[in-house]
């Protein structure tokens, strides 16, 4: 074995896959300097890669095991089935905020975000989006409007909405309704007719 | 009006999505490279999961399924979007020896995370993706290859080039 076979095959030998000659490779290094040194550097780059931190995650620190990243998780799970977050104080079913009006784009994609935040958790929660004519929510098409089932997380959650806006879009409103044992919610924001896609967040009912 | 049946299934298709939901997670932060996208990230493969959630629950082993519609969603609608790596900007004094005058371990201590997080970022996304699944997130190639739907045989080469590359790349080759 020379220098170039050994690099070559260094890949599938450590991954332990089967043909390749183990032992010729060992001697093969055990007899090369530099062959060895790539080893030594080979090993030494899986090492880190094997420990790189996720990004925005401090050494040493793994968020995504601790309660917080559980219940993150779990809202997840939740807003899958959902898709939508708010938050309430159980007050009479007449109150409707606004929204400021979202300028929709000629066409194509557009996302919107709405802040939510609920005192307590729901289970058994109601959501419904009521969308207008040429808007609809990415994965159901044609639906005007989408209702769904889950609970909803204490505190602050964030629903994010990916539209599909079409040619023939002329604006409208998009109404977000949550019904849970204590009272039902809504929330409208205005469509305008548009070229600019916009994102709201920090919008709470 | 709720549906007794539709709501038992969308408490079945969350019981069996919880177990892949980390997974899910981390394979999402190392594609995007920021929590921020991530969470959009799963939040869309969450809406594009709704419409088939008898699909999922019928699952025996959602996680290698549900990973490869994330990866999937990824590439077709989110791979563009990845923000360009960060520039590593450190500065390391050039002494003028030769690569054989360093010491043994040079190249290990150069090896700072910033440094091989960087070199993983100026692979080819191709290569940059395969590294993360395999050498950083542990898949084994045979999950790698039912999550990108390449042959193994077309990763593995992949696999030793892309680790060549980043050896040369870190060693100032």
């Amino acid at each position: 074995m020379n220098c170039e076979e050994f690099r070559n095959l260094w890949s599938d030998w450590h991954d332990g896959h089967d043909d390749v000659d183990d032992a010729a490779m060992a001697r093969h290094r055990d007899t090369c300097p530099e062959c060895a040194r790539h080893d030594r550097q080979m090993r030494a780059l899986l090492d880190g890669l094997a420990t790189l931190p996720l990004p925005g995650e401090r050494p040493g620190h793994a968020p995504w095991v601790g309660p917080r990243w559980a219940a993150l998780a779990a809202t997840l799970v939740i807003g899958i089935a959902l898709g939508l977050v708010l938050a309430q104080r159980d007050e009479p079913a007449s109150t409707t905020p606004e929204a400021a009006p979202v300028e929709l784009a000629a066409a194509g994609e557009q996302r919107i975000a709405i802040a939510i935040e609920s005192p307590r958790h729901y289970a058994d929660v109601e959501f419904t989006v009521q969308l207008p004519e040429g808007v609809e929510l990415a994965g159901f098409p044609g639906q005007r409007e989408v209702r769904w089932t889950g609970s909803l997380a204490e505190g602050r959650s964030r629903l994010r909405l990916p539209l599909r806006v079409s040619s023939d879009a002329r604006g409208g409103e998009l109404v977000t309704r949550i019904r849970h044992a204590g009272g039902e919610r809504r929330l409208v924001v205005p469509l305008a007719d548009g070229s600019a896609a916009v994102e709201i967040d920090g919008v709470s009912a | 009006m709720r549906n007794p049946v539709r709501s038992l299934q969308a408490k079945r298709f969350e019981r069996a999505i919880a177990p892949s939901m980390d997974h899910l997670r981390r394979l999402a932060i190392r594609l995007t490279g920021s929590t921020a996208d991530a969470e959009d990230l799963l939040q869309d493969l969450m809406l594009r999961l709704h419409p088939r959630m008898d699909e999922v629950v019928a699952l025996e082993k959602p996680r290698p399924w549900l990973s490869r519609v994330l990866y999937r969603l990824f590439v077709d609608e989110w791979r563009r979007r990845r923000s360009a790596p960060e520039i590593d900007a450190s500065v390391e004094p050039d002494d003028g020896a030769g690569d054989e005058a360093l010491p043994e371990d040079a190249f290990e201590r150069g090896l700072t995370r910033a440094r091989l997080q960087n070199a993983l970022d100026r692979l080819p996304a191709f290569q940059r993706e395969l590294v993360i699944m395999h050498d950083v997130e542990g898949y084994t190639l045979v999950e790698v290859a039912e999550i990108t739907d390449t042959p193994t045989g077309t990763l593995k080469s992949r696999l030793h080039r892309a680790r060549a590359t980043m050896r040369a790349d870190l060693a100032g080759e």
